[in-house]
């Protein structure tokens, strides 16, 4: 994946993939045959890159035309498409199994319809990380906020309120993957593939928890004061608690964080927390009490101490 | 006014506990709280099993309609704080602490008119001792601590609480005959 020497891709043409076929707990149904697809952008043309072992199109792929340019896998960390103001809304989340592959479809809405084309979006793969982020800057809402996807390579999805407006959705995998994009019009959709890459991630997956996934800092991470966390949520009224603890279960620090949102989508979260210097493995506790009687959902992360002896 | 006269949105019965108040446990308070979210969201988000959450009512900012989630007999997941739950009827409200543009006339007057009905119906002393925030419930886990157990800060420094009680009184003398 993003680990193999990449070259710069000349461009991407037209492609026209279906969409049909799989298994898993959201199916793709169909082969859309007759649907159209645009060209990437062309900033994403230029971070495009190819890679050994490139896959055929799988067999369950149906090609309208006969015309085809398979899109590459690549490991590119950052992509970029979509038209502004092609939709409002995230309408569903749909899965498929290939082979050789698994695939994501993020479908659109725009006042309540199918779009019919894809809206801008951004997608940031970091090096070493078994996720990745596509932002829609546009986009209000979403009909479908998570999910399981079941895929041995494809894991799962959140849909968050981004911090900067609009939303993004996280993909994670179950190890290192190769991803690839392509929009599909008449009605815009978004599909992202992964396949295996025969890499171990540079980071832990970040830890999930029913209502809480914390993004920063990652289990066994080494931490120092102030500390920056970050992550999103689902907590009631968008409130979470953080409890560092040390070995002994006594309480080193605590804090709060505030989501940006919690009942429509996920809310994106982002606080410092400051603590003394402490030995020994201590855990990191993000989430919610309950409203019900205060027992606690969420995270909990072993963390160990950056600023040498405690 | 009988119970389930507000539009109903009824919460999934993952959310809260039936029980039969005020037979079952008293009701003595009242808990405003602040969504952090829209109207609509907050009422579908009751609406889902996963949420663990949920409130009596929800009001509107733009026009101050009530939307009813859970029924006062049955006890709502609002307050952090399971004796506080049992005793209490939550009032959430569309909006966001931090932005007082969501506190509008209509939601104050709304929400004022449900608190005074409600404590009238159950015999609740209209004060700051009956009727706070959710910021001072406290948190049954840290007794120095506040806001439930999860340390919830709304409605927060932007609710004005001496217009609200002002306004609970003013319809409570109405409801009364006065």
């Amino acid at each position: 994946m993003r680990f193999f020497r990449a070259v710069v891709c000349a461009a991407l043409f037209a492609i026209v993939l279906a969409t049909g076929c799989g298994q898993g707990s959201r199916e793709e149904q169909g082969t859309e045959a007759t649907e159209t697809s645009s060209p990437v952008s062309e900033s994403q043309a230029r971070q495009e890159t190819t890679l050994e072992n490139e896959t055929a199109p799988a067999p369950g792929d149906e090609i309208a035309d006969g015309e085809v340019t398979e899109a590459p896998f690549t490991a590119a960390p950052e992509m970029s498409g979509g038209s502004e103001g092609a939709a409002d809304s995230i309408q569903e989340v749909r899965f498929g199994k290939h082979e050789g592959y698994e695939r994501a479809v993020i479908g659109f809405g725009s006042r309540g319809a199918p779009a019919s084309q894809v809206p801008s979006w951004s997608l940031s793969s970091p090096t070493g990380e078994g996720y990745a982020r596509i932002t829609f800057p546009n986009l209000d809402g979403a009909s479908e906020t998570e999910g399981v996807l079941g895929g041995s390579i494809l894991d799962n999805f959140y849909v968050v309120r981004a911090p900067g407006g609009g939303v993004f959705v996280d993909i994670f995998a179950t190890g290192a993957f190769q991803y690839r994009v392509v929009e599909l019009s008449a009605p815009g959709r978004l599909v992202v593939d992964y396949r295996p890459a025969s890499v171990s991630l540079d980071f832990p997956i970040p830890a999930q928890a029913e209502r809480t996934v914390l993004f920063q800092p990652r289990a066994g991470e080494a931490i120092a004061s102030p500390l920056r966390l970050s992550g999103y949520s689902r907590n009631f009224e968008g409130s979470n608690i953080i409890v560092l603890s040390d070995p002994g279960g006594n309480v080193l620090s605590r804090g709060t964080a505030l989501s940006n949102d919690w009942a429509e989508t996920w809310g994106y979260f982002e606080t410092l927390l400051e603590f003394a210097p402490f030995e020994g493995e201590a855990t990191l506790r993000v989430g919610s009490r309950s409203p019900r009687d205060g027992s606690f959902e969420g995270v909990e992360v072993p963390v160990g101490y950056a600023g040498g002896q405690g | 006014m009988s119970e389930g006269y507000y539009p109903y949105y009824p919460a999934s019965s993952s959310n809260f506990t039936a029980a039969n108040r005020p037979t079952s446990n008293s009701i003595d308070g009242i808990v405003l709280h602040v969504a952090q979210g829209s109207w609509s969201s907050a009422l579908n988000w009751f609406k889902n099993p996963k949420a663990q959450a949920s409130a009596h009512y929800t009001i509107r900012s733009s026009d101050g309609f009530i939307g009813q989630s859970v029924l006062e007999k049955n006890i709502a997941w609002h307050a952090g704080n399971w004796n506080y739950n049992k005793a209490s009827i939550g009032i959430e409200h569309e909006g966001y602490v931090d932005n007082p543009a969501w506190f509008t006339e209509a939601i104050y007057d709304s929400s004022a008119w449900l608190s005074a009905y409600i404590c009238i119906k159950y015999g609740i002393p209209i004060d700051r001792y009956r009727i706070i925030g959710h910021n001072e419930v406290p948190d049954p886990y840290d007794l120095t601590s506040y806001g439930g157990a999860t340390n919830h800060g709304d409605p927060g420094y932007n609710w004005n609480w001496y217009k609200y009680m002002s306004y609970v009184e003013y319809y409570a003398n109405i409801m009364l005959g006065y």
